[in-house]
């Protein structure tokens, strides 16, 4: 079906620029450095993204490169731990942490219908903390002692063998995490004070809940991040020993901290993707979201079991058989809540009239794939045969199938379903499309055969393997310098549709879109619902749901 | 915009302060209490 027969051209739209001229400060600096505009420091955290998701994807090709034949060919071991290590940082508080609080940015204020986040100069500061923690973690590269090479875990005693620069790494982590902390409290109190009149919370669209639940996690975990790290600084440089068992500490003690943040971590980064995915499917499929309520349910449920199964990730480092049977069966519950979803978006698509632009693609992409990344978590949680799982490729595909055509995808088909919205200029859809199948075969290529690596035995983290492993990680590489090309494809998209796009988009863009957000001009007028929007069954899609 | 509304995004806005203030008094509190139990356990 052609975008132009898909989009909707009614005229019902409430243009709300007509009552509410737009203010835009005229100056390059009061319009970026000194914005307190949600829409503004949304557009911001995603540039950063991107170029964050650039330079981490440029780390992944050195990756790859070396792992291209067995051998050391490209750079030094250590490098390449230093890679491997940045990569991680640098993709998932860097790239994919930033991309969700640029959508919410942009979108949570006007899907509740408030004129702003709730406290928009905390907004600012959310977001021009992070340039400096990332030029600061880069810098590391250039010291002496070189980036952190430890990986992304951070374990001690390797981590503490460092040099100098790890101070900046922990100082680096710190105002991260004192940037994810302000947003998400951001997060919490616009939707918890500044919905619109009408808007009660099981009439929030699921991208509004799924942020509200994830906001809760960063609130939770981010400060037990900062603190093992502080030990960790204090342990490096002022002589503690929290972790050091030479001194009576604990190096285990440590994996169990990291974990019990890391774990809720990963759903901070997927479950705004099911968000997203929630928002796309019905629109495209022409049908209210399957089983809203269940959603919601489904979602807490997810971020309440993330806290109670940190430990999987450490079977091999040994606990008792009681600890083991818990933290499995607590890991194989989270399959529960996460089923009811994928069968919610079938459902949803079941017998809809659907069509198949880009950001469905994306989002029917992110199920399919998703899926196999979940069932791979499966396996790796069942503690007798994670130990021979533990630390090999088969880790690796599992995870970036969870975040690459899972959190990634979903970040895609977001921008491509709201980038008409933002720009007020229809992308095209031809090369989208062509993105999508490049990206979604690509991604396949690269991260499939190294499920069969791990089962085979290739360890991860190591810049040489036996010759045994030299076909599939052949492929993968081939994969992955295919996928990383293909971004740039995402890139000339945007940059066509913001500049050069004639193409202009309707309010409400998609026909079967719902949602207060899709009331509004295309683009946005500058300050948006400074009057409440009504809000009634024609304006939102849980109107009739209401408890 | 009439007043009303105007009245409404002020009081709002002072729910919301408050809500950010016990919220980083949370995030502080993990904080601090966690390095706490670090130090008193060693």
């Amino acid at each position: 079906m052609s975008i132009e027969s898909t989009h909707s051209h009614d005229g019902d739209t409430h243009d709300a620029a007509h009552d509410d001229h737009d203010h835009k400060p005229s100056g390059f600096l009061d319009r970026w450095l000194f914005t307190t505009n949600h829409k503004d420091i949304g557009t911001l955290y995603l540039v950063f993204s991107l170029l964050m998701f650039f330079i981490g994807g440029s780390m992944a090709m050195v990756i790859r490169a070396e792992l291209f034949m067995p051998g050391l060919q490209l750079v030094e071991p250590d490098f390449f731990n230093q890679m491997t290590t940045m990569h991680a940082l640098i993709m998932v508080f860097g790239a994919v942490m930033p991309a969700w609080v640029g959508f919410a940015n942009w979108m949570i204020p006007m899907m509740v219908g408030a004129p702003d986040m709730a406290l928009p100069r905390m907004n600012n500061w959310s977001f021009w903390i992070l340039p400096f923690a990332f030029t600061m973690l880069l810098s590391t590269l250039f010291m002496d002692s070189g980036g952190p090479a430890a990986g992304w875990t951070l374990y001690p005693p390797l981590s503490l063998q460092g040099g100098q620069s790890f101070a900046f790494v922990v100082f680096a982590i710190h105002m991260m995490g004192i940037s994810s902390i302000m947003g998400s409290i951001n997060v919490i109190a616009t939707i918890l004070n500044m919905r619109a009149p009408g808007m009660t919370l099981l009439k929030m669209p699921l991208f509004v809940w799924t942020w509200l639940i994830t906001a809760f996690l960063l609130i939770a975990v981010m400060p037990v991040l900062a603190g093992a790290v502080t030990m960790l600084l204090t342990d490096h440089f002022f002589g503690t020993s929290f972790f050091n068992a030479a001194g009576g500490g604990d190096p285990v003690m440590f994996q169990h901290i990291f974990w019990f943040f890391g774990h809720p971590e990963v759903y901070i980064m997927i479950l705004p993707a099911f968000g997203v995915v929630s928002e796309i499917i019905p629109t495209f499929a022409r049908k209210p979201l399957f089983g809203y309520t269940a959603m919601v349910y489904a979602t807490a449920s997810i971020a309440f079991l993330s806290f109670i199964v940190w430990a999987h990730h450490m079977f091999t480092v040994g606990m008792p058989l009681t600890g083991e049977l818990f933290f499995m069966y607590a890991t194989m519950l989270i399959a529960v809540p996460t089923g009811v979803k994928v069968f919610n978006w079938v459902s949803t698509m079941w017998r809809g009239s659907m069509t198949f632009e880009t950001p469905m693609l994306f989002a029917i992409g992110f199920v399919i794939l998703f899926t196999i990344g979940g069932l791979s978590g499966l396996m790796l949680a069942l503690a007798s045969v994670d130990l021979q799982y533990h630390d090999t490729y088969f880790v690796v595909a599992h995870f970036h199938y969870v975040l690459v055509p899972g959190a990634v995808f979903a970040l895609m088909a977001g921008t491509y379903y709201w980038l008409p919205k933002w720009t007020g200029h229809m992308y095209s859809e031809k090369w989208g499309k062509i993105h999508f199948w490049v990206s979604a075969i690509s991604v396949n290529i690269l991260f499939f055969p190294q499920h069969y690596l791990g089962l085979a035995g290739m360890p991860r983290r190591i810049p040489d393997y036996s010759t045994q492993f030299a076909d599939f990680n052949m492929i993968s590489s081939i994969g992955g310098f295919i996928f990383g090309a293909s971004q740039l494809i995402f890139v000339g998209v945007i940059v066509h549709c913001v500049y050069k796009s004639k193409q202009a988009a309707t309010g409400r863009v998609w026909e079967g879109a719902k949602g207060l957000e899709w009331t509004l001009s295309s683009p946005p007028p500058y300050h948006s619902f400074n009057t409440p929007p009504v809000i009634d069954s024609t304006t939102i899609a849980h109107a009739g749901e209401a408890h | 915009m009439n007043t009303e509304s105007h009245y409404d995004i002020k009081s709002q806005r002072k729910k919301a302060v408050k809500t950010a203030l016990a919220l980083g008094f949370v995030a502080v509190v993990i904080f601090i209490a966690f390095i706490l139990s670090g130090v008193l356990s060693t």
